[in-house]
């Protein structure tokens, strides 16, 4: 029998029921339109938080005082640091993994310049800082190791201080006093936003950490080292690397634990990667839920369509048609209705993904998986629930369904 | 047997008992019959004389229980179901009481559909002009577009005849053609038959109505699923002269 043949007979009669074919139809779009929904909203979300740690810094290792206890009291992790400018040149020196090393000193202090005065955190960090935290200029300059060496004056300051300080004017050139030092303004970062806790990343001024440490920390200890590993791949080899030289450096014996602490930024994406995914994931079998409820819709209507044509089956068979003829046709009805549910569902299933994108500014991804994951199913729903119609449809008696009123 | 002597239906002891449960009903006990090409018979009988069940045989849409069928030369009554359909595509044109035309459908569709089931043919290139012109040779060659329910009961026998047709089987089988027709109409109809016999068109026509039967050229007659009378008859009645003077209703 041809296909073109099949189709036709398929069309007519979907056609010839406009109501009905909507109403079969219906599971099968709202099925296919919620999974491709939910699918694009769940990547939309894991792409979110994916590019918030990310903006936390590409392959980020950071290295924390340990919880230190003194007299049977513990005071906490980072109370009190024993890591020092010294950890970073061996840090930088005697690696093979890292990318960057850069220490980061904050110091919260009151900055006077341009049009008042901000209480701001102030970090003292490396030229390797600006690559590990992924930081670029919208205007100006960043600072080089030669100011580093001379302890130079010099700062890059966060777009929120820069509009609460210098409104309605380019900062760079500028200067500001920290505390009571006088810096100039070489450079104006990028903004960042929020991060993924709230705080605001542009409330930031990055300078030298020389000079930070000794004109306004005057502390011989760093809070913290930022690292990089060279791929993410190399984070865990990293994370060693980083733990063997600063024992090393600390002069730690064997068996003794750790006075710091690495934090790996793999194990904050994969945790947030784990929830998001299992919300994904819950939200595609609700989907498919409703794509089970559609085809058990397709079977009913079919069914009943069965009944209602046995006559046309009959004529069919009378004039020369087999029993698989009259299978494929209904088979291919149920196909081509679950089809095109399941088109009109992606198309629909989008259009609600782009107006929750666009009206309530919520992060949604686009991708071909769903798609044709979508397209898929919809094919094997029309078959599968299909099958059975179409089986009692091509069994049929002839003589029975001739006569059948 | 084949089919080199002309018979196209020939039957021998064939019978064919229904059973529910404990009660068997002998619908056909043991007809012998034989049917010649070109012929133009009429199978008469009251209901539950065993017409029916004969003409559902004879069409291949059931099997005997006993006995042999053979049609243009082919036993029947061992062929498998889809054989059976193959059989009723190309060797039996059917045209029914209630015309049984396909709704929705356009008359030149309805007339196309054997083609498209025929199997042996292949896909028909040209299936479209073949209908076309079997409804021409009804009559109909300005209504292929109508759909059945913009055609009048006489109109769409036409095009059941004309689908009947467009196969060129080796027989037509009209179960009551004209049962749901008007006088005047029924003899336009069984007008259309006998132009179609002069073609040399074999035909079995089943009908309780001895007027009806009186047009044909053979008349078998069924009681309790034996054939009673079977003769020839000499001087049919000649529907195309008498359309004038019936009366329309």
């Amino acid at each position: 029998m041809k296909l073109t043949f099949l189709l036709k007979v398929a069309l007519q009669s979907i056609f010839k029921n406009k109501m009905r074919t909507l109403l079969t139809m219906l599971g099968i779009i709202i099925g296919v339109g919620a999974f491709i929904i939910m699918v694009a909203y769940g990547q939309g979300k894991q792409q979110q938080v994916r590019d918030q740690v990310q903006s936390l810094g590409v392959n980020l290792l950071t290295v924390f005082p340990a919880a230190f206890t003194s007299g049977g009291v513990s005071y906490g992790g980072g109370t009190y640091s024993r890591l020092t400018l010294d950890d970073i040149v061996k840090l930088k020196k005697d690696s093979s993994t890292l990318a960057g090393v850069s220490p980061s000193i904050r110091v919260t202090a009151q900055t006077i310049g341009g049009v008042g005065n901000w209480s701001t955190s102030v970090f003292g960090v490396s030229t390797d800082f600006f690559d590990i935290r992924q930081w670029t200029l919208s205007n100006g300059n960043f600072f080089t190791d030669s100011d580093i060496r001379s302890q130079t004056r010099v700062c890059v300051i966060g777009n929120t201080v820069a509009s609460n300080l210098f409104p309605n004017m380019d900062p760079v050139g500028q200067r500001l006093r920290i505390r009571s030092e006088p810096f100039k303004i070489i450079g104006l970062l990028a903004p960042k936003g929020f991060s993924g806790n709230g705080q605001d990343q542009d409330d930031v001024i990055l300078a030298p950490y020389t000079t930070v440490q000794y004109r306004l920390n005057q502390s011989r200890y760093v809070q913290s080292i930022l690292c990089s590993s060279v791929s993410p791949d190399q984070m865990s080899a990293s994370q060693d690397e980083i733990t063997t030289i600063l024992r090393a450096s600390h002069k730690i014996s064997e068996g003794a634990p750790n006075d710091f602490a690495v934090r790996n930024q793999a194990d904050i994406i994969n945790t947030a990667n784990q929830i998001t995914g299992s919300v994904t994931v819950l939200l595609a079998v609700v989907a498919s839920i409703s794509l089970l409820v559609g085809g058990i819709g397709i079977m009913n209507i079919m069914l009943v369509s069965v009944t209602e044509r046995t006559r046309e089956i009959g004529i069919r068979m009378a004039i020369g048609a087999r029993g698989n003829d009259i299978l494929l046709q209904f088979l291919v009805e149920a196909v081509v209705l679950s089809l095109a549910g399941g088109g009109i569902g992606i198309l629909i299933g989008y259009v609600v993904a782009f107006i929750i994108n666009v009206g309530f500014d919520q992060p949604i991804v686009y991708s071909l998986p769903p798609v044709l994951l979508a397209s898929v199913f919809s094919f094997v729903v029309g078959v599968f629930f299909g099958f059975y119609p179409a089986r009692k449809a091509s069994t049929l008696n002839p003589i029975d369904a001739l006569r059948y009123e | 047997m084949n089919n080199e002597n002309g018979i196209v239906i020939k039957t021998v002891g064939l019978t064919k008992v229904y059973s529910t449960g404990d009660v068997k009903v002998e619908a056909l006990k043991g007809i012998d019959l034989s049917i010649e090409q070109g012929a133009f018979t009429a199978i008469m009988g009251a209901s539950g004389s065993g017409k029916s069940t004969l003409m559902n045989i004879l069409g291949c849409l059931d099997t005997p229980t006993g006995g042999d069928y053979y049609l243009d030369g082919i036993r029947v009554n061992t062929l498998t179901k889809d054989q059976l359909s193959d059989i009723r595509n190309r060797k039996i044109g059917f045209v029914f009481q209630g015309f049984n035309l396909l709704s929705r459908t356009t008359a030149l569709e309805n007339v196309e559909l054997p083609l498209l089931y025929n199997r042996e043919a292949g896909p028909a290139a040209d299936s479209i002009k073949l209908a076309g012109r079997a409804l021409e040779k009804v009559g109909l060659g300005d209504r292929v577009m109508h759909f059945p329910n913009q055609l009048s009961g006489g109109q769409q026998q036409r095009v059941a005849i004309a689908r009947s047709l467009v196969n060129s089987p080796a027989l037509i089988l009209a179960d009551e053609p004209t049962g749901n027709l008007d006088t005047k109409t029924s003899v336009e109809i069984i007008a259309l038959f006998q132009e179609l016999n002069m073609q040399g068109i074999t035909i079995v026509l089943v009908t309780h109505e001895n007027d009806i039967a009186e047009y044909t050229k053979r008349i078998v007659e069924f009681r309790d699923g034996q054939i009673i009378r079977d003769h020839i008859n000499k001087k049919p009645k000649e529907a195309s002269k008498e359309i004038d003077s019936t009366p329309a209703l």
